[in-house]
């Protein structure tokens, strides 16, 4: 029989193991590890019971980039939707052959800071995109009429 | 025009070019800002749902192409001020682009170092970086 635990390092924030349940904030991510397979040695499929709620990835080595223990494996779970689910391990035939792990998304302002920063970065972007159209219009016009030589205005403007 | 050149690594413009030379330099000059303005292009193009918060000490991290998004760590949402959270997110949307960057290699992530820099003569995004904040 398989089980979820408490990945390594600090993604692996928010599992309780005594009460056995993943608790994150919506708009985060938080790993979580499975120790074992199937009864044949078979590689479990981790999915959300609600994948409107959650994201789930695998990745295949620790946050410091280190090898995983062969017996476990780790998750990215992406919170997406304020609300309850539970993360499942299933068979190739699609039976669950893992205690379901709880899970509670709470609700949070992070997203509102994250997006935030990225319209001022695109903002930003936009100008710089402009600004370096015209520069381009600006030298393409000027193959017509080159620089007299000697002359440094291209380095002036 | 000195910030571009500077930044985008420009070939050098000598004033005393024959016109025939000085049409050639405005080509690679042209295809330079050409390429820059399209890694910012598709840098616009990319949706709000590529972020997310992990309790981590960096600023933000991007683990390589094909993740999922970019990851901002606590300083940026406890410790950063708007403009610094503003860089933060241009400097690691171009990650995704695989835009390398050497500040990174050897430090914060390895994955950094493995990026190829598609865009050889953008040599990194602290460039591309410093370039958009000359405007």
């Amino acid at each position: 029989m398989a089980n979820f635990q408490k990945a390594s390092g600090v993604g692996g924030s928010g599992f309780n193991e005594s009460a056995y349940t993943l608790t994150l904030p919506l708009d985060n991510r938080r790993s979580i590890a499975l120790y074992g397979g199937g009864p044949k040695g078979e590689g479990l499929n981790v999915v959300a019971a609600d994948s409107s709620k959650l994201r789930v990835a695998e990745h295949k080595e620790t946050r410091d980039h280190n090898p995983l223990d062969p017996n476990v494996r780790e998750f990215w779970v992406d919170a997406v939707e304020v609300g309850s689910t539970a993360l499942l391990a299933k068979l190739p035939d699609g039976s669950e052959y893992c205690q379901r792990l709880p899970v509670t998304i709470t609700n949070s302002a992070d997203k509102a800071k994250m997006v935030d920063s990225f319209r001022t970065s695109r903002d930003t972007l936009t100008t710089t995109i402009r600004n370096l159209g015209d520069l381009s219009s600006a030298l393409l016009r000027s193959q017509l009429n080159p620089p007299a030589r000697g002359s440094s205005r291209i380095h002036q403007c | 025009m000195k910030a571009v050149s500077k930044w985008l690594n420009l070939p050098d413009f000598n004033a005393s070019l024959p016109p025939t030379e000085y049409k050639m330099w405005v080509t690679k000059v042209v295809w330079n800002l050409s390429t820059a303005t399209g890694l910012m292009r598709k840098n616009l193009l990319l949706q709000n749902d590529i972020f997310v918060r992990v309790p981590a000490g960096f600023n933000a991290c991007v683990y390589g192409p094909g993740s999922d998004g970019i990851e901002c760590g606590e300083p940026f949402f406890t410790a950063k001020g708007p403009k610094c959270r503003r860089d933060v997110l241009t400097h690691g949307v171009f990650h995704l682009f695989r835009v390398g960057c050497p500040r990174h290699a050897g430090s914060l992530s390895p994955e950094y170092s493995k990026f190829p820099t598609k865009f050889p003569r953008i040599r990194t995004i602290v460039l591309l970086n410093a370039v958009i904040a000359s405007f």
